[in-house]
């Protein structure tokens, strides 16, 4: 019997169709700028290690270090190896793992941002294309401050180091760390400077927020539940609270703090980027675009501040001494770094309004400190009280039902709700519905930025900032920024405390 | 810190549930919180004792990340069936209590066996049914458990004969299509190598060859005189993926099976070779006439390391090595009860197989 078979499909590889149950990053070298700067040691050295011990690093594999410090190979694996060992999530470090990893490590010492060095990394992506398999695939890690930013990139691209896009052909990525500008100019001004040189889709800025498990369960929660969504609007919600607050003060970043302040550091990215997340519309699918666009429709619905809004609506703070878990702590302008009369905000609260049928009347509230009661960052919607009390005799009405999502610590969700109080009376309590992630899964989730790296190596740019997000935000805080700026005093709160007397004007803060 | 309380009670529900009352009654009475935790039912299906032993260390592990209600069917003996019911609590700051039953020697006929295990799952979750050891059981008893399961999770390492054993899966997978979705360790276990094998054909140069292979060689250890496990699922997934049709296989000290191809009939051999564990793969040779296609586990490497290389009129170009992820039997049942889809390619694997006529 003779059996007809078709001519094989060969425009695509069939052997890698379809085939694996987890996605496994393309061949590359990842070159890091600022290799000997802490963001190397404590996140991004951790995370490359675990993602090798856990199989997700692909086969070929190079690690380029480059700083200005004058360090050797064998300094900088050590350096690299003492990072692991500290800070990795999977310890004590698999030596076999290692060594494989260590032995694909190179360091160049050179001040990449100086157009006149003539030190050229061609060479050395070359050997690692031929010894380590890379395949001229390129990840450029951007571990430096962002006025340097700029000039890296045009140094790469005059090395020959950055091709334009192709669909089938060696790529190069460039990742950078926020802050994306200082405000809307800037932004934009940043976002031509890279765009001389690349394309869109080889910028990955990395806010490491969207890589948490818990930011990332935002989604899920509201789109693969049916119970909640139809209560997601201005017909159900009160109000919706994001808090991102810290216990720890300036630790060594006073001077960095004294020129940035919490509004851009925190509210602008991590913020606005919860808030989008929590009230973005249902996008089309889980496709980067698709969900990016929908965040960028949201952040533009945000109404934009003139001058007497930002005197309304939001608030900002320094905190004095005062006392963390029981300890004494110094005010912010007596921390190393800080200016004596800086005015410098450590703690913001906006209360923001989005324009569009879904929120419209629905305040928004984001608030983020330091030297807060407790580290706790989470999303709350409160909801309306019931149409009509019909306990009139219980001692207390109804309390308002609140969800919330809690980012950090104890992630999870709980949602408050009214139970009878047993016994002959009808008296009411309010009871806390808890669903606690580590007790449904246990275990370490990943870091967020082993998370964010694997994706950009796998050329996924979901979880990342797109150039109008950045624009967008920016466009909302800036209003805020220009007129504080204008502004001499600042109001003040205790260590320890939640905020500014202000504060409280905005809204009834809930108690965490 | 773990800590275990536990009854022996008559293996029947009623009995069983107010044992697990009492337990966490107890423990609220002694002070001690706990949260039960459940994302569903396993039944693991053992066949003597050591595979129950086994089958309780490794849902215990699992128990640490993906807390489950745990059902462990011992079916060795003919004695008085009993029950032992136990609640095991992590007293470090995550408080979680999971809850196992063991059923020693139950009814194991064809429904009394099911009709006892369906009132101890976990309403509205996934059941999910586990058979640490071969599938040696009998076929009616088989039918009424995968009737009640979601997911069926099977461990080729464990097979005596694993050809006859993915023909009659393939069988099931085929019956029960749309109720319960089977899924097998060892697809999982094989990851790397698929993949090691799947990236020498990126390339567009070398991708052309996959039309023209002249013949394919399969090296592996299973030391039971029946081909591997692992070497029949690459065969199969090679031929699925590759677009040939199965024709028949004979089998003498090694294993031939012939498959039809656009070019012609192409024969694949599984050799068996020697390794320090049984049932690891060897090497997978693809032979496209002067140019082969190579993927090897290193000699000597105890980490399992896989080579890969293509060879070219004689001249050998290295291309990069992988090193194995090791799964433990806890972790690969967590990635069963992550993924709720079918592993497609690997039924279509077993379809390969099973369509060999021999």
């Amino acid at each position: 019997m003779s059996v007809s078979v078709p001519p094989l499909d060969l425009s695509q590889n069939p052997l890698r169709a379809a085939s694996s149950l987890r996605r496994r990053a393309d061949s590359c070298v990842f070159v890091a700028f600022g290799a000997t700067g802490d963001l190397m040691g404590r996140k991004l050295m951790p995370a490359l290690y675990t993602l090798a011990a856990e199989g997700m690093l692909p086969a070929g594999f190079a690690l380029v270090g480059v700083s200005r410090s004058d360090w050797t190979d064998d300094q900088f694996r050590k350096a690299m190896r003492e990072a692991a060992d500290k800070y990795a999530r999977r310890r004590p470090v698999d030596d076999s793992v290692w060594e494989n990893l260590a032995a694909g490590m190179r360091y160049v010492s050179a001040d990449f941002t100086d157009p006149k060095s003539e030190i050229s990394l061609k060479p050395l992506l070359q050997e690692a294309d031929a010894k380590r398999h890379t395949e001229g695939n390129r990840l450029f890690y951007l571990a430096v401050p962002p006025k340097t930013f700029g000039s890296i990139i045009q140094n790469l691209h005059n090395d020959g180091l950055i091709d334009p896009v192709t669909d089938d052909g060696p790529w190069q990525r460039v990742v950078i760390e926020k802050p994306f500008g200082h405000d809307f100019d800037s932004a934009i001004q940043l976002g031509a400077e890279m765009g001389r040189v690349l394309d869109e889709r080889q910028i990955y800025r990395i806010d490491h927020y969207l890589g948490k498990e818990t930011v990332q369960n935002i989604l899920v929660f509201r789109f693969a539940n049916r119970l909640f969504e139809p209560l997601w609007n201005q017909r159900y919600v009160e109000s919706v609270q994001i808090t991102i607050a810290e216990t720890l003060g300036m630790e060594g970043r006073g001077a960095f703090y004294d020129e940035t302040g919490i509004l851009r550091d925190i509210i602008t990215n991590h913020g606005l980027e919860l808030m989008a997340m929590t009230a973005m519309e249902p996008p089309i699918s889980l496709d980067a675009d698709a969900i990016r666009d929908e965040k960028v429709k949201l952040l533009r619905s945000v109404r934009c501040f003139e001058n007497d809004d930002v005197d309304r609506d939001a608030v900002r703070g320094q905190y004095t001494a005062g006392y963390i878990e029981g300890q004494p702590v110094r005010g912010y302008r007596e921390e190393d770094g800080v200016k004596p009369d800086s005015n410098a905000d450590v703690y913001a609260a906006l209360r923001l309004s989005v324009d569009n049928w879904r929120w419209a009347g629905v305040p928004f509230f984001i608030r983020a400190g330091k030297r807060m009661p407790k580290r706790v960052t989470e999303v709350a919607i409160r909801f309306k009280p019931v149409p009509r009390n019909l306990f009139t005799s219980a001692p207390s009405p109804p309390v308002e039902n609140v969800l919330s999502l809690r980012i950090q610590p104890n992630e999870g969700v709980t949602m408050v709700m009214n139970a009878k109080v047993p016994g002959a009376a009808m008296q009411m309590q309010p009871v806390r519905m808890d669903f606690d992630y580590s007790s449904s899964f246990g275990g370490d989730p990943p870091e967020a930025y082993e998370r964010l790296l694997h994706d950009v190596m796998l050329g996924d740019p979901t979880l990342f900032t797109r150039h109008d997000e950045v624009e967008a935000e920016w466009r909302i805080v800036t209003p805020i920024l220009q007129r504080w700026a204008q502004e001499k005093s600042i109001p003040t709160y205790e260590a320890g405390s939640w905020g500014p007397a202000e504060a409280g004007e905005l809204t009834d803060w809930r108690r965490l | 810190m773990t800590t275990r309380t536990q009854r022996e009670v008559n293996a029947r529900p009623a009995a069983i549930e107010s044992a697990f009352t009492d337990l966490w009654r107890e423990r609220a009475e002694g002070g001690q919180g706990g949260a039960k935790a459940r994302l569903a039912t396993l039944v693991s299906v053992c066949r003597s004792d050591a595979e129950a032993d086994m089958a309780g260390r490794e849902v215990a592990a699992l128990n640490s990340t993906r807390p489950v209600r745990s059902i462990i069917v011992s079916l060795r003996g003919a004695g008085e069936p009993r029950a032992v019911v136990e609640l095991r609590c992590d007293e470090s700051s995550r408080g979680v209590c999971y809850e196992e039953v063991t059923l020693k020697e139950p009814v194991s006929s064809a429904g009394g066996l099911p009709s006892l295990l369906g009132p101890l799952t976990v309403p509205d979750l996934p059941v999910y049914l586990w058979f640490p050891g071969d599938l040696t059981l009998d076929e009616i008893l088989l039918e009424h458990l995968f009737a009640a399961a979601d997911r069926v999770v099977t461990d080729s390492h464990s097979f005596a004969d694993p050809l006859d054993r993915f023909r009659r899966i393939h069988g099931w997978i085929v019956e029960h299509r749309g109720d319960t979705v089977f899924t097998e360790m060892t697809w999982t276990r094989l990851g790397t190598w698929r993949e090691a094998i799947g990236k020498l054909f990126d390339p567009s140069d070398s991708r052309a060859f996959l039309a023209d292979v002249k013949g394919v060689e399969i090296r592996s250890s299973h030391g039971s005189g029946s081909p591997s496990d692992r070497a029949l699922l690459i065969m199969g997934w090679l031929a699925t993926k590759l677009g040939w049709a199965p024709l028949r296989w004979e089998r003498g000290d090694e294993l031939r099976a012939w498959f039809a191809s656009a070019a012609g009939e192409i024969p694949v051999t599984i050799v068996e070779g020697t390794a320090a564990a049984r049932g690891h793969l060897l090497g997978v040779h693809i032979d496209c006439g002067d140019v082969s296609f190579q993927v090897d586990r290193l000699h000597g490497d105890a980490s399992g390391a896989i080579r890969t290389c293509i060879t070219c009129s004689g001249e050998e170009a290295e291309r990069p090595a992988y090193n194995p992820l090791h799964w433990s039997a806890s972790e690969l049942l967590c990635n069963a009860l992550e993924i709720r889809s079918p592993f497609a390619d690997w039924e279509d694997a077993l379809a390969a197989i099973a369509g060999l006529e021999g």
